[in-house]
């Protein structure tokens, strides 16, 4: 009787630990899993930030890219103003000059066109 | 006893305790509840900024977006004086600024050195403003290799004109200061609501202690809208032709002022618009307001005979003279009125188109005695002038019509020679649409489309035609074929003519009207005319004001009108007339 008796609370016993025991992993899993879950949240947001600061500085590298265009717009408009390109002609002593009406030869219709190939060795003072 | 002690002990300890607490709870109220929105405020100041993002002003363009008014990127250059350092280092530094920026020396090294103004201590002073960007870049670096500290670096745009003069009075310009820009003249002013951008915008945002923008913080970001692009009708290559050949008139004849206007008739575009003196937008320092007023819209003038094609095609379509009418031109001498009407070369009986070759006055008066004062006012009426142009500009010149009740007698023969009726440029090549559009006259347009630069879209200025003012054209045709003559040989203008291509005009000579008579020594001359006389590409006026050497349309201004037409011909890629005729066959 007595033998049974202390198995029966052997038994008991044991369940009993079994659950504490399984509270324990259960909570240590939680415990974990929470760490986890943290940890990631951490890293993510410091991804986050990180992609945040990227983008700010590509948007910070756009805007000047931008100004700087902008700059040469103007500048691309500067040059290309006559007075300009005649100072040029005429510091360099560059010997250019208007073409002659009969200088100028339209390749898509004039005569040239229809009359000679594509390759061929044409003085432009025959026309 | 001892235990009524400790008891007394504990009650006073819970009693300080519980003051305390209701001190805690009496503070918290006041910081949570009674201060919080102060505090708030206070604390959200700390982790936010707050921006004022300005958009930039619209550019301008030419019909071709060849850019013609831009904002050029600057950076403005400012001193810490607490941190420039002593009195050696600021001298080294104007020094530095006054070598590399063009600026004075003293007026810098002053600043530097203002540390303190009114007893409180300066943390920034000007260096320069608007400092071209390279030469910001370079100055940046150099001060960083010679360790100099204190000075910072601003973002800044400039009103830009690229092609210095060209077209400068049509365009206008700003005034711009740090707080406000304020237009002055031209398109700039004209356009100004479009032109500047949507207010400015405050945007807020969380941030991190660096500066950057929190990903998931509070933020209210409002981009500013920038200013809507304009393109005008204007073709910069053209322009640029039109305004050497002005440059031209202007060395040989030396007058008070000149201008040009070409136009495309079939559309009423304006090709190209210039006038002398002008400006540079850029460097204003000796601009006087002569040379920015824009005298094209502005001003007027006696058009003098080039007013007499636009009242002979009337007299054609209403049959009361056909081309070869003879007309008695009183041997160059006629009484109206109890006034002498006189012609530069005597002529007998002429025929009308001969009147237009040969520019008779007495030809044309009498012509326009036929066609009666009630119908020659509302034909004039209808070619618009007395009348704005309806184009954007401010201050635009209605000229003088006079109503048809302050008519004297000498009005009906003195108006269609171009006396005592004063137009603007504008008018008259409005006018001169109806010759070169086949009887049609078409509304003036400088703007061709306005583009939003942020949504891309796009509104078309529509082709409008402002009056049918001749009905059938065949008399315009007649008309057209008179005006040819005037460049070929017996004409008035011979010097207009354009080898290879008809060019149908009329020259135009009137004395200035000074000092409440008119001036034997002061002039208008000036040329209008249209090419191909066919089928006109464009159309063009040259005025020269008080041409010193001569005074004659016929020699001042037609070289002009040739030079242009010729250029401008080859440029649009005109083929000349026999050469297209031969094609053709």
């Amino acid at each position: 009787m007595n033998l049974r008796s202390n198995k029966t609370v052997f038994k008991r016993q044991r369940k009993e630990n079994n659950i504490f025991f399984m509270s324990i992993v259960f909570s240590f899993i939680i415990g974990i899993s929470f760490f986890f879950v943290f940890s990631y949240t951490i890293y993510l947001d410091g991804r986050t930030q990180k992609i945040n600061k990227d983008i700010t500085l590509k948007d910070q590298h756009i805007y000047r890219l931008q100004r700087e265009i902008q700059n040469l717009k103007i500048r691309l408009e500067c040059y290309r103003r006559k007075d300009y390109i005649v100072s040029k002609i005429n510091k360099y002593n560059l010997q250019l000059r208007t073409p002659g009406d009969c200088q100028v030869i339209d390749l898509s219709s004039g005569p040239i066109y229809r009359k000679f190939k594509v390759g061929d060795n044409i003085a432009y003072n025959q026309y | 006893m001892k235990r009524s002690a400790f008891a007394a002990r504990m009650i006073l300890a819970a009693l300080i305790l519980l003051l305390f607490f209701i001190y805690l709870a009496v503070h918290l109220y006041n910081v949570q509840i009674r201060r919080h929105e102060i505090l708030y405020k206070k604390a959200r100041r700390k982790y936010t900024t707050v921006e004022k993002f300005k958009g930039k002003r619209g550019e301008i363009f030419d019909i071709n977006g060849h850019l013609l008014v831009g904002n050029e990127p600057c950076i403005n250059i400012r001193a810490n004086p607490q941190l420039v350092g002593d009195k050696d280092k600021c001298r080294a530094l104007a020094g530095y600024f006054s070598r590399k920026l063009d600026a004075s020396a003293q007026v810098i090294y002053r600043r530097l050195t203002t540390k303190k103004i009114h007893g409180r201590k300066m943390l920034q002073v000007v260096v320069k403003n608007n400092v071209p960007l390279f030469t910001a870049r370079k100055i940046k670096k150099e001060l960083k290799e010679r360790g100099f500290k204190g000075i910072s670096f601003y973002d800044s745009t400039k009103r830009y004109y690229p092609k210095n003069e060209l077209l400068s009075n049509i365009l206008g310009f700003i005034n711009s200061s740090a707080l406000k820009i304020t237009p002055v003249c031209g398109i700039e002013q004209a356009y100004n609501s479009l032109l500047a951008p949507v207010k400015v915008q405050k945007s807020f945002y969380e941030r991190t202690r660096t500066g950057i923008p929190l990903a998931y913080g509070n933020k209210d970001f409002k981009p500013a809208k920038p200013g809507k692009n304009i393109y005008l009708t204007i073709n910069e290559p053209i322009q640029e032709i039109v305004e050497e050949e002005l440059d031209k008139l202007v060395k040989k004849w030396e007058p008070k002022a000149a201008y040009a206007v070409m136009v495309n008739p079939k559309t009423g575009s304006i090709i190209a618009m210039a006038q002398r003196p002008s400006f540079n937008p850029n460097d204003r320092s000796g601009m006087k307001p002569e040379h920015w007023r824009n005298r094209i819209v502005a001003d007027g003038f006696e058009p003098g005979s080039m007013m007499k094609p636009l009242v002979i095609v009337k007299a054609l379509s209403i049959g009361l003279v056909k081309p070869d009418t003879k007309i008695n031109c009183e041997n160059g001498y006629w009484i109206y009125g109890k006034r002498p009407l006189r012609d530069t070369h005597p002529y007998g009986k002429i025929k009308v188109s001969s009147v237009i070759q040969k520019s008779s006055n007495i030809g044309t008066a009498k012509i326009s005695l036929l066609i009666g004062k009630k119908r020659l006012y509302n034909l004039l009426r209808n070619y618009g002038f007395g009348q704005k142009t309806n184009l954007p500009f401010k201050h635009e010149a209605t000229g003088i019509l006079r109503s048809l009740k302050n008519w004297d007698t000498l009005s009906i023969t003195r108006f269609p020679i171009g006396q005592g009726i004063l137009v603007s440029p504008l008018q008259l090549i409005g006018a001169y649409t109806v010759l070169a559009n086949e009887g049609r006259r078409m509304r003036l347009r400088i703007v061709d489309k306005i583009e939003d630069p942020k949504t891309g879209k796009v509104y078309k200025y529509p082709v409008r035609t402002a009056d049918v003012v001749i009905k059938n054209r065949k008399y315009v045709k007649e008309v057209v074929e008179m005006m040819k003559l005037v460049t070929e040989s017996g004409g008035t203008a011979k010097r207009a003519a354009v080898p290879g291509y008809e060019v149908a005009g009329k020259t135009g000579t009137s004395q200035k009207w000074v000092d409440g008579k008119y001036s034997h020594s002061k002039y208008f001359a000036g040329f209008i005319g249209f090419v191909p006389a066919e089928d006109p590409a464009f159309l063009l006026l040259v005025v020269a004001d008080e041409p010193l050497k001569s005074i004659y349309g016929g020699v001042v201004t037609a070289p002009a009108f040739s030079a242009i037409a010729r250029k401008t011909l080859k440029y649009f890629d005109i083929q000349p007339a026999e050469q297209s005729l031969s094609e053709k066959r």
